[in-house]
């Protein structure tokens, strides 16, 4: 099963890709908003992991792009403590949930479990 | 009847109603946590809930209190224990009549029911969120959304478009007619952190005169005096600030030609605005129990999650503290308690087995000292496995495994706040201290607090918070510096002395005073404020300043005492004055700028510091921490941080006609010109018609700068990892090679290391003296000297400076092959002059290697370096080197290589205590 990854922090990306990777998910990779897009139209990935605050275009601004051209995708918004305000707006561009970051791995686990199935 | 039912005639006794029973709420649930709880008080409050709802005729409030107050009384009387069924009945008895006092619904709610048009009556949603839910907002966005997508004309409350700063525990939903229950409980079920989910009977519209003040007084439940919006206050502070100044221009105008009578009127005036001052902004602090108080009632409901048994403890809830800093508090706090109970506590068998008490207590403990308002979350849990933290910082590259061994708790606990070690292995590593905190220092940061943390292995662990009591007024030490009045933070002002009696002198061209651990650097306020100020004096006083990790003395023209002062924030400025952290108004009309340490200063004092107490950087340690970057190839480079000064966007470069090619010309910095080194074109590299940015390098004594595509980042690497080139690269291109070495980054892959100074040697080489500049050979001539230094023009450099002496040079390419004939060898020289930055073994190491080593302690060591700033001296005395020279000067070397040689008459080495730094002697 596929699941990209959107994140401007290589690390971020990294750290995200072993965990899963481990878990038995395929990692797509992108680094700005823009990025995200374009690989999630042609992949069409399981489910999107979402970092807001990116270069290019933000998380929530992509979210809305992915979500008007696939009503059925699955956006989930990785967050960092403070940031309620972008998440609402994130889940009102039709995202489904929400990790915080510093974020533990079986929530992350948890999260990806419970939107790919 | 309910409580949404009632019509009141008078918002007051509304408002008297709901504020007492919040009040009482509030008192129920706190007692209840308590241990042991206070019977008397939780009876009492039980009895007073159910004698006021009485008065109002609310039937299932009184039932509801009445069935509780009949709990405490058995408990009272100790017919029945306080066990968890009591607790438990507490707890839902006080949700259930919160919900049934927010039954209240706010103006905005009724209005957009009013214009939906439904028929029959709507039901209401009472969803109470977990105590420790991250962002209830948007959990109370995804529930009216999936409640919303069953029945469209769903209502909030709070209002959507308020869900995105809202932190509460329990929001509403109106829902339309014609909507089941159990279609909304399933639309429900989706949704995280909900703790409770309760429908409420159909509403009656209240009376709109009585909703205004309800809908305030319901929002927080506290205080039972007025409220004002924080915003307000935020105006009249404002407006108190202005009249100051319009009341400083007026004495100004009228000078002193005033009379008598204006200018007591004048001085009335300003004492009267000033107390105002003062109140208003005593009037946003507030007690910390308003923080705390919502703590038990989360880590009830951790405990349960996590089914371990824990209490907590707060003390020092009455310490006040500006709500702007508390307001930012929550979170970091929240995330350390819910980490303490996590991972600090034990499971309760293994708590049984060390003979603790099953229960873990965890103690909130605030106090105001020193200005600064002190928080602690503490608890007896495991404590830190400083073990296998020392076995994860080697593993992570941070420690070399002696440096581990060897480092003290308050190093490894500084590593706890590093990012990286909030991963999984720390979870189950280290039981978990390291989730987070990265987060939680950088909320610490932006409000200018501290955090440390304490812990003994099996007994606990503390965090200790340190905040500023206000982010507003602040006392400040004002400055002249140049045209500016300067406003320095008075906790951080260490000492004020006069300029001409503080020692000034200067070391490796950077003026410095004296200091307890190392040579304080000494800057020219007006000069870091605009750099292209020319500094004229060096100021008549001298401030001493540390803020954090960050130290220095500043040079100031006129001390002007110290005040407190009413900060206004300039956020629009801050790219392009990062140390402006606000403006003050002063009395006499004037503004002054308020620094921020922390930004102002310099930043290689600020991140390296002078001192070795963070024992993460020493000289010895074999590491170096590497700037790393990209060039238009898009592979990765290298650069010793130390060698940086700072990175720019590329100013305006002035071109030069006749100059070496590879120097594009120069740029202007701080009054200061500079060379503009043309990096590609040195390494044969595709140029780009325009380079982002200019890293600006200090070394060899002289400030360069070099154009790079962009800068990755900052990353501490080991000497170990770097390999010098094969050599069949190195000779392949002969005199021309740039590159000192390799290193294969874990994470980055291949990063190369350019040879700087090779690149400089280049564009502007060396001037070498007549012979007879450097003295006389005689007793030197015939001594052996050994040299280690990766550069293979440094090392043809050091040998032709040396050739007047007449002393037998023998190179080596790094530390580690000087290393092995030392090892190996059966003779030894009579000198060393060794390198710093090499690959393998740098030259702090191999030094402090020498000097461990019977056989070669007594031998002089000379580093020579091209790193320039006032920390070598330091360093060098530290691994007891008995000389450094600044590259590349080779009449100082020689100069300093033919003293070392010389006999010393009356001490031997081994008792020189002193250091020569590039010719002058230091105390080591």
């Amino acid at each position: 099963m596929e699941i990209l990854i959107a994140d401007d922090a290589a690390f971020m990306r990294m750290r995200l890709k072993k965990l899963l990777e481990e878990a038995g998910y395929t990692v797509l990779e992108a680094a700005n908003g823009k990025e995200a897009i374009a690989v999630y139209q042609t992949h069409h990935p399981a489910m999107v992991l979402m970092d807001i605050t990116m270069p290019e275009l933000d998380g929530v601004a992509a979210t809305r792009a992915i979500c008007q051209s696939d009503p059925q995708a699955r956006v989930v918004m990785v967050s960092a403590l403070g940031q309620q305000a972008m998440v609402v707006s994130a889940i009102q561009a039709g995202a489904k949930d929400f990790i915080v970051k510093p974020y533990q791995p079986e929530r992350v686990l948890g999260a990806v479990a419970k939107w790919t199935t | 009847m309910r409580f949404s039912e009632i019509s009141w005639d008078d918002p007051t006794e509304q408002n008297l109603f709901i504020e007492e029973a919040t009040e009482l709420l509030s008192t129920l649930e706190e007692g209840a946590l308590q241990s042991p709880p206070p019977l008397d008080a939780l009876f009492r409050a039980a009895h007073t809930l159910k004698g006021s709802g009485g008065m109002l005729g609310l039937t299932e409030w009184v039932a509801t209190a009445h069935h509780l107050e009949d709990a405490m009384d058995q408990v009272r009387q100790g017919t029945q224990p306080f066990d968890d069924t009591v607790l438990q009945l507490t707890l839902s008895t006080v949700d259930l009549l919160r919900a049934e006092l927010m039954g209240t619904a706010p103006a905005e709610t009724i209005t957009a029911e009013e214009n939906t048009p439904h028929n029959g009556s709507p039901t209401q949603w009472v969803l109470t969120w977990d105590a420790a839910c991250v962002m209830p907002g948007v959990r109370a966005y995804q529930a009216w959304q999936a409640v919303e997508s069953v029945a469209p004309g769903t209502v909030s409350d709070p209002a959507v478009d308020q869900l995105g700063t809202w932190e509460g525990h329990v929001s509403r939903l109106t829902v339309p007619e014609g909507t089941s229950s159990d279609a909304v409980r399933q639309a429900l079920d989706g949704v995280d952190d909900l703790s409770r989910v309760e429908e409420a009977k159909p509403r009656e519209l209240l009376e709109p005169s009585s909703m205004a003040s309800t809908t305030s007084a319901v929002a927080t439940p506290r205080e039972a005096t007025i409220r004002i919006g924080a915003e307000t206050i935020e105006r009249i502070l404002e407006g108190l600030g202005e009249l100051l100044l319009d009341q400083a221009q007026l004495e100004h105008r009228l000078g002193v030609g005033a009379d008598p009578a204006t200018r007591t009127v004048l001085g009335h005036m300003r004492r009267r605005a000033l107390d105002l001052q003062d109140t208003t902004l005593r009037a946003r602090m507030l007690p910390l129990d308003t923080l705390f108080r919502q703590y038990p009632r989360a880590i009830h409901d951790i405990a349960r999650k996590l089914q371990k048994p824990l209490r907590l403890e707060t003390h020092g809830g009455e310490t006040e503290l500006d709500r702007l800093v508390m307001d930012r508090l929550h979170e970091p706090l929240l995330h350390l308690l819910r980490n303490a109970c996590d991972h600090g506590i034990e499971p309760p068998a293994v708590r049984r087995a060390a003979g603790k008490p099953e229960t873990g207590t965890i103690r909130l403990v605030s106090y105001a000292a020193q200005g600064h308002v002190h928080v602690r979350v503490e608890d007896d849990g495991a404590g830190i496995d400083w073990n296998r933290l020392r076995q994860k910082a080697v593993a992570k590259g941070w420690l070399t495994s002696e440096e581990a061994e060897h480092a003290s708790e308050a190093t490894l606990a500084d590593l706890l706040f590093r990012p990286g070690i909030s991963t999984a292995d720390a979870i189950t590593d280290l039981s978990g201290r390291g989730v987070g905190l990265d987060a939680v220092r950088s909320f610490l940061d932006a409000i200018h607090g501290t955090i440390s943390v304490e812990s003994r292995r099996g007994q606990g662990t503390a965090f200790h918070l340190e905040l500023p009591m206000t982010m507003a007024i602040m006392t400040a030490l004002l400055v002249d510096a140049g045209p500016w009045t300067v406003g320095l933070p008075i906790l951080t002002v260490e000492r004020i002395e006069e300029a001409d009696h503080a020692g000034l002198a200067t070391v490796l061209g950077q003026p410095a005073v004296p200091d307890a651990d190392a040579p304080l650097p000494v800057y020219p306020l007006a000069q870091l404020l605009d750099p292209t100020a020319v500094s004229d004096s060096a100021g008549g006083f001298l401030v001493r300043v540390r803020d954090g990790r960050t130290q220095a003395a500043l040079a100031v023209d006129q001390v002007r005492g110290q005040q407190e002062v009413v900060v206004k924030p300039v956020a629009p400025l801050a790219p392009v004055t990062p140390w402006l952290s606000g403006v003050a108004l002063l009395g006499d009309g004037r503004l002054a700028l308020m620094l921020d340490i922390r930004r102002l200063v310099p930043a290689q004092s600020a991140d390296h510091g002078l001192t070795n107490t963070d024992g993460i950087l020493r000289p010895g340690s074999n590491q170096m921490e590497l700037l790393v970057f990209h060039l238009s190839d898009g592979q990765r480079y290298g650069i010793n941080v130390y060698k940086t000064r700072e990175v720019l966007p590329t100013p305006a470069i002035t071109a030069v006609p006749g100059q070496h090619n590879w120097l594009l010309g120069f740029l202007r910095l701080r009054g200061q010109t500079v060379p503009v080194v043309n990096l590609h074109r040195a390494l044969g590299l595709p140029e780009p018609t325009e380079v982002p940015l200019a890293l600006i390098t200090e070394f060899n004594q002289l400030t360069q700068a070099f154009l790079v595509d962009s800068v990755d980042r900052m990353d501490r690497v080991s000497w170990e990892q770097v390999e010098p080139l094969p050599t069949v690269l190195g000779s392949a291109t002969s005199e021309s090679r740039c590159l000192t070495g390799l290193i294969d980054h874990p994470e980055l892959g291949p990063i190369q290391l350019i040879d700087f100074e090779q690149i400089l040697a280049q564009v502007s080489p060396p001037e070498f003296p007549p012979p007879s500049a450097v003295g006389h050979p005689d007793g030197v001539k015939g001594q052996e000297v050994w040299l280690a230094d990766d550069s293979r023009v440094a090392r043809h450099q050091v040998e032709k400076a040396l050739e007047p002496l007449g002393v037998i040079v023998r190179s080596f390419e790094d530390g580690q092959t000087l290393w092995d004939a030392v090892e190996a060898g059966n003779t030894l020289p009579q000198l060393f002059v060794l390198d710093v930055e090499m690959p393998r073994l740098d030259g702090y190491t191999l030094t402090h290697r020498l000097k461990q080593e019977p056989r070669t302690r007594a031998l002089p060591v000379l580093l020579h370096t091209s790193l320039s700033g006032h920390w070598h001296a330091e360093r060098a005395a530290q691994v007891e080197a008995d000389a450094i020279v600044t590259k590349f000067v080779p009449e100082m070397l020689a100069r300093t290589v033919h003293g070392l040689l010389l006999p010393h008459p009356d001490s031997t080495s081994e008792e020189r205590k002193e250091v020569t730094v590039d010719g002058n002697s230091h105390r080591g």
